[in-house]
C-alpha cells in the first residue's frame, strides 16, 4: 500500500446505540464529501441490534419478530453493502469514514486492509485467520469471526468491520448471518479459549490499522474513564 | 455531450454485482455530484454520482447484474437524443424521441404488497446546491475560521492562501491577525470599517536563501492588500504588489497563468518574502516607565547602541519581532545603585535599639546575622557558592512539626468511607428542625437553617473548540441556533454524574444574567438527546423545583469565570464562564483558541478532593471531545 500523508482520528465511543452512531457516520461522511471534516475511525460496541444491507431490505430471521421485540432488539436498515448482521456488546465495531481519494487508496485496498487488520489482531492472540471463498470478512477454519460491510459515496467510505470478541453468540442464531445459510459464527475468546479484554483488542486494532494503512492515528478515548468508573 | 454512467470497478468478488436501485427517475434532471444509482458488489455499496449536469436515462433496471465498467445509463445534455446501444434490450420508461425536459417519466404505482417493510430512508438524495459565492467573514463566522485552521493543511479552493483579490476578506490565514486588526487595536480599522492586516506583528523570513519549503501563511496575510498609507515602491493602491521585486518570488509558474497570477508571496508554497516590515505610518505611542531615576544613574540610552528588535518567536523560518520601544527614561548604569542617603528618617539616638540594628553601611562581619555559612571569600574577592562543609542553618526553635499537622489535615479531609452521593437534600428546600416543644416557628426555622454549604472549589480552563464546533454543526443541521455551550456543559455534567453513581441526574441550568435571569431544569441531562435538552433549557422552572446539581452560566453575562453556590446536601456545583479566545501556539504558530473556564464548587464534607478533581476532569474530557455527547 502506497505511503501517503494519511491521518485519521480514532474515536473510542464505548457502548453506543446503533442509530446514534449511524447518524454520526452519515454526518461525518457528508462533511467529508463536502471537503471539510477529517478522516475518522469510530470504535464502539453497540447495544444489541440487527442491521440490514442496502440490497436486502427483508430481514432473514429464524425467529418471530415478536421475540426480538420482547428482547428490545431493533432492526435497522442501512445503506451499507451486504446482508443482515448482528451487533452487540462484546463485538468490536470499527467504522472508517475515509476519503479514499485523499488516501490514494482503492476500495478493494481499503476493504482488504480492514480484513488484514482483523487478521493481525487475531494473530496477536495466536489465532490464524484469513479470507474465504464463502464471502468477504475474516474466517477461522471455516467459521466467520469478522464481517465487513461498506458504503462508498463520493469516494468517502462509511461503515466498516465488526470483529466478534466475546459477544452473545445466541443472538446470531436469530438470523441468517450475512445471508449465508450454513455459516458458523465464532468469536475471539472462543477461539483463544480464554477471556479477551476489549481494551486490549482495541489497542491491538488501532496499532495494526496504523501499521497496515501507514497512517498517523490521533486517538480520542471517550470510553476509558467511563470504564474506569 | 452524453456521459455514460459506468458501473464502478471495485475489484471485489467475481467481476459483477447488483444494481441496487436508481436514486433518480428516468429522464429526471440531475446536477453534477448528485447521487444517481447504487451498485453493490462484495459487501460494498457504492453510490455513483452524476459526472455533470443533464438528464438521466436508464439502461438497466434495479436488480440487474451488470459487470464492472459496463454502462447502465447515460446523462444527456439538454436537447441531446438518447440512442440505444447495440444489442441493448432494455426499454427505457420514457419515449426517447421526445425532449427529456418535456416528457417527465411517469411515476410507477408502487405495489403496497411488494414494498419492503424495512425500507432504507435515503437521507441525502438531493443535496442542496453549493453556495455560489462565499459569505463574507463576520465575527459570527469565526468558529468556521478556527475550524478550518485546526484541520489544516486544507488547500483553499482557489489554490492560494491569502486574499484572492484586493479588498477580499474571505481568506484570512490567521484569525489572530484578523481579530487583532479589527478589534484589539483601535487604529486597526479604516474609515469604512475595513480591518487592517498590516502593522500587527512584523513577520519576516529569516533570510530568503534559507527558505526550504515551509508554508508562509502569516506573511501572505501580512503583505497582502497594502492599503495602509502610502506605498513605498509606488505601486498603485489596490494592485497586486510583489513582496519582493526579485523574479524568484514568482514561484510555481505552472499554476499561475501569466500576468494575472498573484505573486508568490500570496501563494501557499513558500517564496522569498519581503525582507523588512514596511512601516509607513506613525508608530503606536511608545511605552514609558514611571520610576524615578536614581541620581547616580548614567545616561543609559545614550551609551547603549541602537536596540535590536526583540525576537519574540523564531522557528528558523519565521520570526516575529517586536519593535524596540523608545526608551525615554534612562536606566541605571550599575546595580545596586550607590547609596547616597541611606534612609530618610532621622539619625537614631546613640545607644538606641535602632542604632544597633544593621544598616546598609554595616559590614557583614559586624551584622548579627548568620551569613557566614552562606559564602566565603576567595582570593579574588568573589563570592563562592555554599559548600558542603559549612554548617547548615540552625533550625528555628519555633518551627512547627510539619508532618503531624499535614496528617491531621489530611485526615480531616479524607472521608471515613467511600462517598456515595445520595442527593437527598435538593435545591433550596429547608427541612424544619426537630423542635422538642413542637411549636417551631417556620419563619425562624427558615432564617436559622443553613441554606448554603461551605464549599471549596477547583478551577480549570477547557479548550472549547470542540464545543463551538458541535454547536455550529447542530445549528446547521437543525436549521437554526444550535445548543448553547451551557447546554452542552450540562449534558457533560449529567454524564459525569452518571459515571459518578447518579444516573438520570437532573441539572439546573441557572443563568443569572440580568435582565433575563433564567432557571431551567434539564431532566436526565446525561441520557437524553441534545434536542430535548434544548427544549428543556428554553422552559422555565420555579425557584423551589428539585434538581440534583446546578450549572451556573456566568458566560451569559459575559463574565469569564465565577464560583457557583451549592446548597446543603449537594456535592457539586459547576460554574461556566464565557467562551473567550486565548493566544496559543499551534504547531509553532500563534493562533487564537477558544477556552471556557469551569469552576467546580464541592462540599468537602461530602466529596473528597480527589473525587471532585476526577469529576471536573471527566467534565473536561467530555468538553474536549464533545461528539460523545451526541451518542446516548
Amino acid at each position: 500500500m502506497s505511503a501517503a500523508n494519511r491521518t485519521i482520528k480514532v474515536y473510542e465511543l464505548g457502548q453506543t446505540r446503533y442509530r446514534d452512531v449511524h447518524l454520526l457516520q452519515q454526518r461525518l461522511q457528508q462533511q467529508r464529501r463536502e471537503g471539510s471534516g477529517v478522516d475518522s475511525l469510530l470504535l464502539t460496541e453497540h447495544v444489541p441490534v440487527f442491521t440490514l444491507g442496502r440490497a436486502h431490505p427483508e430481514p432473514k430471521l429464524r425467529v418471530p419478530e415478536s421475540l426480538l421485540e420482547s428482547q428490545h432488539i431493533e432492526i435497522v436498515p442501512t445503506e451499507r453493502g451486504g446482508d443482515i448482521t448482528y451487533h452487540g456488546p462484546g463485538q468490536l465495531v470499527a467504522y472508517g469514514i475515509v476519503d479514499l481519494r485523499g488516501w490514494g487508496c482503492s476500495v478493494v485496498d481499503f476493504v482488504g486492509g480492514l480484513e488484514d487488520t482483523a487478521v493481525s489482531v487475531l494473530a496477536d492472540w495466536g489465532i490464524v485467520g484469513g479470507r474465504s471463498e464463502l464471502g468477504r470478512g475474516v474466517w477461522v477454519e471455516g467459521r466467520k469471526i469478522a464481517s465487513v460491510g461498506l458504503n462508498v459515496r463520493g469516494g468517502v467510505t462509511m461503515h466498516g468491520i465488526a470483529l466478534n470478541v466475546d459477544p452473545n453468540m445466541e443472538h446470531f442464531q436469530y438470523i441468517t448471518p450475512c445471508g449465508l445459510e450454513d455459516v458458523v459464527m465464532t468469536s475471539l475468546s472462543y477461539e483463544a479459549h480464554k477471556a479477551v479484554p476489549m481494551p486490549q483488542v482495541i489497542e491491538s486494532f488501532v496499532y495494526h490499522f496504523r501499521r497496515i494503512f501507514e497512517c498517523q492515528a490521533e486517538e480520542v478515548d471517550l470510553s476509558r474513564a467511563r470504564a474506569a468508573s | 455531450m452524453a456521459n455514460d454512467l459506468l458501473v464502478p470497478v471495485l475489484g471485489l468478488g467475481r467481476g459483477e454485482g447488483t444494481l441496487v436501485g436508481w436514486y433518480r427517475e428516468d429522464g429526471e434532471h440531475v446536477s453534477a455530484g448528485d447521487l444517481v444509482f447504487c451498485f453493490e458488489s462484495g459487501n460494498v455499496a457504492v453510490d455513483v454520482e452524476a459526472p455533470e449536469d443533464g438528464y438521466v436515462w436508464h439502461e438497466a433496471s434495479a436488480g440487474s447484474q451488470p459487470r464492472w465498467g459496463e454502462p447502465v445509463g447515460v446523462v444527456l445534455a439538454f436537447g441531446e437524443t438518447f440512442i440505444p446501444r447495440e444489442g441493448s434490450s432494455f426499454a427505457p420508461a420514457a419515449d426517447f424521441d421526445a425532449p427529456p425536459s418535456m416528457e417527465p417519466a411517469a411515476e410507477p404505482e408502487p405495489d403496497a404488497d411488494e414494498s419492503p417493510r424495512y425500507s432504507f430512508e435515503e437521507y441525502e438524495v438531493r443535496p442542496a446546491p453549493a453556495p455560489s459565492a462565499p459569505e463574507p467573514i463576520t465575527p459570527a463566522a469565526l468558529p468556521l475560521l478556527r475550524r478550518r485552521h485546526d484541520n489544516e493543511p486544507e488547500e483553499p479552493a482557489n489554490g492560494f492562501w491569502g486574499p484572492s483579490a484586493p479588498g477580499d476578506q474571505t481568506e484570512f490565514d490567521s484569525p489572530l491577525l484578523w481579530r487583532s486588526a479589527s478589534e484589539a487595536w483601535p487604529w486597526g480599522r479604516d474609515d469604512d470599517g475595513q480591518a487592517r492586516r498590516r502593522r500587527l506583528l512584523p513577520v519576516r523570513p529569516v533570510s530568503s536563501d534559507e527558505d526550504d519549503g515551509a508554508p508562509a501563511p502569516f506573511a501572505s496575510a501580512l503583505n497582502a492588500e497594502d492599503d495602509w498609507g502610502e506605498d513605498t515602491d509606488g505601486t498603485p493602491e489596490g494592485e497586486w504588489e510583489p513582496a519582493t521585486p526579485s523574479p524568484a518570488a514568482w514561484s510555481d509558474p505552472g499554476e499561475g497563468d501569466g500576468e494575472d497570477a498573484p505573486p508568490a508571496a500570496f501563494h501557499h508554497h513558500p517564496a522569498p518574502l519581503v525582507a523588512e516590515p514596511r512601516w509607513d505610518d506613525t508608530p503606536p505611542p511608545p511605552l514609558t516607565w514611571n520610576f524615578e531615576p536614581t541620581p547616580a544613574s548614567a545616561t543609559w540610552a545614550e551609551t547603549e547602541p541602537a536596540a535590536e528588535p526583540e525576537r519574540l518567536f523564531d522557528d528558523g523560518q519565521w520570526e516575529v519581532v517586536a519593535e524596540p520601544a523608545e526608551w525615554d527614561t534612562p536606566a541605571p548604569a550599575a546595580w545596586p545603585p550607590a547609596p547616597t542617603t541611606a534612609f530618610a528618617w532621622d539619625a537614631p539616638a546613640p545607644g538606641s535599639l535602632a542604632e544597633r540594628m544593621p544598616s546598609w553601611d554595616t559590614p557583614v562581619e559586624a551584622a548579627a546575622l548568620p551569613l557566614a555559612p552562606l559564602a566565603s571569600e576567595d582570593p579574588d574577592g568573589d563570592w563562592q557558592p555554599l559548600s558542603e562543609e559549612v554548617e547548615p542553618w540552625p533550625a528555628a526553635p519555633f518551627a512547627p512539626p510539619l508532618e503531624p499537622a499535614y496528617a491531621e489535615a489530611e485526615a480531616a479531609f479524607a472521608p471515613e468511607a467511600p462517598f456515595v452521593p445520595t442527593f437527598e437534600a435538593r435545591g433550596d428546600v429547608v427541612e424544619p428542625w426537630d423542635d422538642p416543644a413542637g411549636n417551631a416557628d417556620p419563619v425562624a426555622v427558615t432564617l436559622a437553617a443553613p441554606a448554603r454549604a461551605a464549599a471549596l472549589w477547583l478551577r480549570t480552563e477547557v479548550p472549547a473548540a470542540g464545543l463551538v464546533e458541535v454547536q455550529h454543526h447542530l445549528g446547521v443541521e437543525w436549521g437554526g441556533p444550535g445548543p448553547g455551550v451551557a447546554v452542552l456543559l450540562a449534558s457533560a455534567m449529567g454524564r459525569a454524574l452518571a459515571e459518578f453513581g447518579n444516573p438520570g441526574a437532573d441539572v439546573l441550568l441557572d443563568t443569572p444574567a440580568r435582565p433575563e435571569a433564567h432557571r431551567a431544569i434539564l431532566r436526565a441531562a446525561g441520557e437524553r438527546p441534545m434536542r430535548e435538552l434544548v427544549d428543556d433549557a428554553l422552559s422555565h422552572c420555579p425557584h423551589d423545583a428539585l434538581f440534583d446539581c446546578a450549572l451556573t452560566d456566568f458566560g451569559a453575562a459575559g463574565v469569564d469565570e465565577g464560583v457557583a453556590p451549592i446548597a446543603e446536601g449537594q456535592p457539586f456545583g459547576l460554574a461556566a464562564g464565557s467562551v473567550r479566545d486565548i493566544l496559543s501556539f499551534v504547531a509553532g504558530r500563534p493562533a487564537l483558541s477558544p477556552v471556557v473556564t469551569l469552576t467546580l464548587s464541592y462540599d468537602p464534607a461530602l466529596v473528597s478532593p480527589g473525587d471532585a478533581a476526577w469529576f471536573l476532569g471527566r467534565v473536561r474530557a467530555l468538553c474536549e471531545a464533545p461528539h460523545a455527547l451526541l451518542a446516548a
